[in-house]
């Protein structure tokens, strides 16, 4: 079974290289590219959010100030968005250790709920601050194809340096998975009273894996605004956040490839949906996308990833679902 | 400021804090039973609203006679949704829960959608427009009766919750869901009659919001981050908290809108909701370390 394992790595990676080459039709290349893009922010969020167990809705807030970081300083001050992506990184960490010294302690949806009030703070920010963000109109971005500025005129172009951010992305994941650093945050997710017993400084190692997930998800932000070339304060709205996170779980929560399976998943699913239903009465493609999201996270709570899994022996990392035992659970009450 | 500005943006305070009370007053009391934070919270707002409207415009309803239909409506519809998602979620991680009722928030939305499309709408009836005036301080008569209602909504609660064997059942559940079970009571039920109660309030929140405001499918994003505020504020799980934390973020807003900028209003709620979190996560009425045992 390794080898099929390793076969089966080979033919993704073929496909993943040739794939959107072979798809002349542009809505494809679109997919191949936001299937690749999503896949390497949803990995992001898998370092806090499935390895360390904080389940964050405010990603969109370092995908947002990656966004804004680099295209602002492409705007204003002609850097190239290669080096903004960098700074857009590095204010996401920063952002990341003031949200993450108020949020760290907080567990379950309380976690989730401050950081999701960090994201609309920024989003009211992104409208109101107009002199800086331009306000409600957007950022728009011209149109001037060129390496330094990070521009192709081709899809195909964008989604290389979007499968190289992915790629890097998910190599970080499976190191940091059979690293030291990430047994503790497995520690973590799994027992923090525990761990904490056990000597790891569980405050640390989560603020840690934090702003690692900050800085590669405010990259991906960049890149997103040099795609699209226009972007508004929305792209700071919970429905992003909940997108990122949802292609994790529906994927497989901390484990190396259930982001990208998620996205992979989910990218296409949404677009077809939307083509196939959305003229026909607006609403039903949300509509069935909901539907099949409850019945995923009911049916399948470990991911799509579990239901592949078995296909592969060897060694793994352990699953990510926590089923917290009653007992445990009234002990703290 | 002037006094008379003072004490009129004071009442207009009070009166939307009111509203916030009511719109939180079912959220509270679903996490403090059952441990789960409603994400769909808003949404079931926004299905309380539409029938009010469509009670008051297809049928003809008095807005507030509607609430007859309202209440109960909601209340079977919460039934329905914690028998068919709810319930499997119990004991699962955060995850399934927090996930489940996100994914049920989208599938309430894109519902609306199709029954009513995206346009706005409101009530523009004689009632929703009623004005009272007391000397110089002028109030609306629809926010009156939503604070009055809220007001009503969370005594009868406490009388019910402290006075009869059920609400017992549902207060010792929350207090230790094992050894209620060992007690003799039917935790399940006590679960889905809390989640179909905490429902029913929400859709009468929703019918006394009508008269207000407007409603669109996704209303519900409006107001669910401020009821989120005002629990957390106010204390998971408390009902007293759920007053007196909408009353404070209805004055607070009220007056930052007036001496900031109306534009920064949510802002200074959520940084409130921030510091509440770091200085005192249990909030104002909460048990300490109930943001700990959420899970």
């Amino acid at each position: 079974m390794r080898i099929a394992k390793y076969l089966l790595l080979a033919i993704a990676i073929v496909a993943a290289l040739a794939g959107p080459l072979i798809t002349q039709n542009s809505f494809l290349r679109d997919l191949w590219v936001l299937v690749a893009m999503w896949g390497a922010v949803a990995t992001a969020w898998n370092l806090i959010g499935g390895y360390a167990g904080g389940l964050s809705l405010g990603h969109a807030a370092f995908f947002g100030i990656g966004a804004y970081t680099s295209s602002l300083l492409y705007l204003d001050l002609h850097l190239s968005p290669w080096l903004g992506a960098i700074a857009g990184g590095l204010v996401a960490v920063l952002s990341a250790l003031v949200i993450g010294f108020i949020t760290i302690r907080l567990r379950g949806p309380f976690f989730a709920l401050a950081t999701l009030a960090f994201a609309a703070i920024l989003g009211i920010a992104a409208t109101n601050l107009s002199a800086l963000t331009h306000g409600a109109e957007g950022m728009t971005i011209p149109f001037a194809p060129a390496l330094r500025n990070a521009i192709f005129s081709s899809k195909v172009d964008y989604y290389y340096v979007a499968l190289a951010l992915l790629l890097i992305y998910v190599a970080l994941t499976w190191w940091i998975s059979v690293s030291r650093f990430g047994y503790y945050l497995i520690a973590i997710r799994e027992n923090e009273d525990a761990a904490q017993a056990l000597g790891i400084d569980a405050l640390r190692v989560k603020l840690g894996a934090t702003l690692l997930s900050a800085f590669m998800t405010a990259l991906v932000g960049s890149f997103y605004a040099q795609y699209r070339l226009f972007f508004e304060p929305s792209i700071f709205a919970t429905d992003i956040s909940v997108q990122i996170a949802l292609f994790a779980i529906i994927g497989g929560l901390g484990t190396v490839w259930g982001p990208l399976i998620g996205a992979a998943i989910l990218v296409p699913l949404t677009g077809e949906l939307q083509s196939f239903l959305g003229s026909a009465l607006p609403g039903i493609d949300a509509f069935v996308y909901g539907a099949l999201l409850v019945l995923a996270i009911l049916f399948v709570p470990n991911g799509f990833v579990s239901l592949i899994r078995p296909l592969f022996a060897g060694k793994r990392t352990p699953p990510a679902t926590r089923q917290p035992v009653e007992a445990e659970a009234e002990a703290k009450t | 400021m002037t006094f008379q500005l003072f004490v009129q943006l004071l009442a207009a305070g009070v009166l939307l804090g009111g509203v916030y009370a009511l719109i939180s007053i079912g959220l509270t009391l679903i996490f403090g039973v059952m441990r789960i934070v409603n994400f769909a919270h808003g949404e079931f707002l926004m299905v309380g609203m539409y029938l009010a409207y469509y009670l008051v415009t297809a049928m003809h309803v008095n807005p507030y006679l509607a609430l007859v239909v309202v209440a109960p409506g909601l209340y079977l519809f919460g039934l329905l949704v914690e028998m068919a998602i709810i319930k499997p979620t119990i004991g699962k991680s955060d995850v399934v829960q927090v996930f489940a009722t996100v994914g049920l928030s989208i599938v309430l939305q894109a519902a609306a959608l199709m029954a009513f499309s995206a346009n706005v709408v409101g009530l523009n009836l004689p009632i929703t427009n009623a004005l009272i005036h007391l000397g110089w301080l002028t109030i609306g008569v629809p926010q009156v009766l939503a604070f009055v209602a809220a007001m009503l909504v969370a005594a009868a609660l406490f009388i019910f919750l402290g006075r009869t064997d059920v609400g017992r059942a549902i207060r010792a559940t929350a207090q230790d869901r094992s050894a209620a079970a060992l007690m003799g009571i039917d935790v399940p039920a006590i679960y889905r009659l809390t989640f179909a109660l905490g429902s029913a309030m929400t859709g009468l929140a929703g019918g006394l919001l009508m008269p207000i405001y407007s409603v669109s499918p996704d209303v519900g994003t409006q107001f669910v981050l401020v009821a989120f505020v005002v629990v957390v504020l106010g204390g998971m799980g408390s009902v007293t908290g759920a007053l007196v934390g909408g009353l404070l973020i209805g004055i607070v807003e009220t007056f930052s809108g007036f001496v900031i900028d109306p534009q920064w209003k949510a802002a200074i709620y959520f940084v409130i909701f921030l510091i509440v979190l770091v200085v005192r996560p249990a909030g104002l009425f909460g048990m300490r370390g109930s943001e700990e045992i959420a899970s």
